[in-house]
């Protein structure tokens, strides 16, 4: 095992976290890190995870404005036809493409652009109550600060690699509550915009049209496209 | 084939002429993987309550709300051929996608506020709502009144209200690392008072 990835007791320190879904980005991928390899600690984080579920149990059931039925038959149907609105082709959760993403379970606080997202493969049991395949799980690439102009870290960018690699970007120094662009280059010089997020998301997580292996920068922009941070993603 | 436009709202179990409103999760979630939108429909009015009141718990918000709601209905149906009774509840399973899909949302705003008097009607619910599941929500109604209070509201505020441990700790005043330890200490309890009650049901 790597110096770098948490021993088992460190591991399960965060467990509880992770399988609550509200572990900082950082920490969880470095405990996914681990349990990618660490079938025992795996095994532990799955049975966690049942009594977490179970825990949504515990809201009172209340009656929605309206039923919710015609909502649910629509929402579907335009997801078929391809015509999502902006925000839930931004903005969404993916349980299932976090499992061929490599992230298995408890990847409430992911989200990644939907028009990206295989279907139909993913399963959100997985996601939901379990930890998926071990197979699908695999440590960050390579991890990078993420550094304002001064030079100041205020995040990190963690890349994950593989047939469907992603990013974390976590960011702790860009202060309040604000909408950022996230952007990477790839080291041929093409610009792809990843979307938006909120800086207090604590970790957001993009899907990349690329492979991992040919980024170079990931940069951090406020709406009016001044540069807030970049990250060095070149080896 | 409707059922009755009286039983459309607010019905916790249509007892309607069609075969779905009597059908298992399981025989809906199969029927919904192959497409069949009434067994869609039923399972939506079977769960929208609970999904709904999940979503609103942690949100506070009544838009937003239903807006999960409805995603978290979409999801469970995409992946419905994928569901594992023998791993979970079809409820459990469900609002579990609900809750995932909330705790994102909850990030991008800032917590809902909880009070103590909110904590303790969540706890005492099960009783006002006898559509709960009463096995599984007095099971762990039950699990969560025998822990510490200290660790029972760590663990309630972090997955009804999707708080993350530094939160917890502002909302407490404790320092990180004791938020920490009661989440994981409360979790671990209740997983084993569960556990020890899952052969007796």
């Amino acid at each position: 095992m790597s110096g770098r990835l948490p021993a088992c007791t460190e591991a399960r320190q965060h467990l509880p976290e992770l399988v609550l879904g509200i572990l900082e980005a950082r920490d969880r991928g470095l405990v996914l890190a681990h349990l990618e390899h660490c079938s025992a600690c795996g095994l532990e984080a799955d049975r966690l995870a049942l009594t977490a579920d179970l825990l949504s149990e515990i809201a009172p059931p209340i009656d929605p404005p309206a039923p919710l039925a015609s909502g649910v038959l629509g929402r579907r149907r335009a997801g078929r036809a391809g015509r999502r609105t902006i925000r839930r082709r931004r903005i969404v959760v993916v349980v299932a493409a976090a499992v061929l993403a490599g992230v298995g379970v408890l990847a409430g606080r992911l989200t990644v652009p939907a028009r990206t997202l295989p279907s139909g493969q993913g399963s959100p049991a997985g996601a939901s109550t379990g930890l998926g395949s071990a197979s699908g799980r695999a440590p960050a690439e390579r991890t990078s600060d993420l550094r304002t102009g001064a030079g100041t870290v205020v995040g990190t960018v963690a890349v994950y690699g593989g047939d469907h690699p992603w990013m974390v970007v976590h960011l702790v120094g860009l202060g309040d509550h604000r909408v950022v662009d996230c952007a990477v280059t790839t080291v041929a010089g093409r610009a792809l915009d990843l979307g938006q997020f909120v800086t207090t998301v604590g970790g957001w997580t993009a899907a990349l049209p690329v492979p991992a292996s040919s980024l170079r920068v990931a940069r951090v922009t406020s709406p009016s496209g001044a540069v807030l941070a970049r990250a060095d993603l070149s080896r | 084939m409707e059922p009755p436009a009286s039983r459309r709202v607010g019905a916790r179990r249509p007892r309607a002429d069609r075969v779905h409103a009597d059908a298992s999760d399981e025989v809906l979630l199969a029927a919904m993987a192959q497409g069949d939108e009434e067994a869609v429909v039923a399972f939506v009015r079977r769960y929208e309550r609970r999904v709904y009141g999940l979503a609103w718990t942690m949100l506070g918000d009544a838009g937003l709300a239903e807006d999960v709601a409805q995603e978290a209905f979409v999801r469970a149906w995409h992946h419905a051929g994928a569901f594992d009774p023998r791993r979970a509840a079809a409820s459990t399973w469900l609002l579990t996608i609900a809750r995932n899909l909330a705790i994102d949302r909850v990030r991008l705003r800032r917590p809902v506020p909880v009070g103590p008097d909110d904590l303790a009607a969540l706890l005492g619910a099960s009783e006002d709502h006898p559509d709960l599941d009463v096995g599984r929500g007095g099971r762990l109604r039950d699990a969560l009144g025998r822990l510490p209070a200290e660790q029972r509201r760590a663990v309630v505020l972090a997955a009804a209200y999707g708080y993350t441990a530094a939160e917890i700790g502002d909302a407490e005043a404790i320092p990180l690392g004791t938020a920490k330890t009661r989440i994981r200490a409360g979790l671990g309890k209740l997983r084993l008072l569960l556990e020890g009650t899952e052969a007796s049901l």
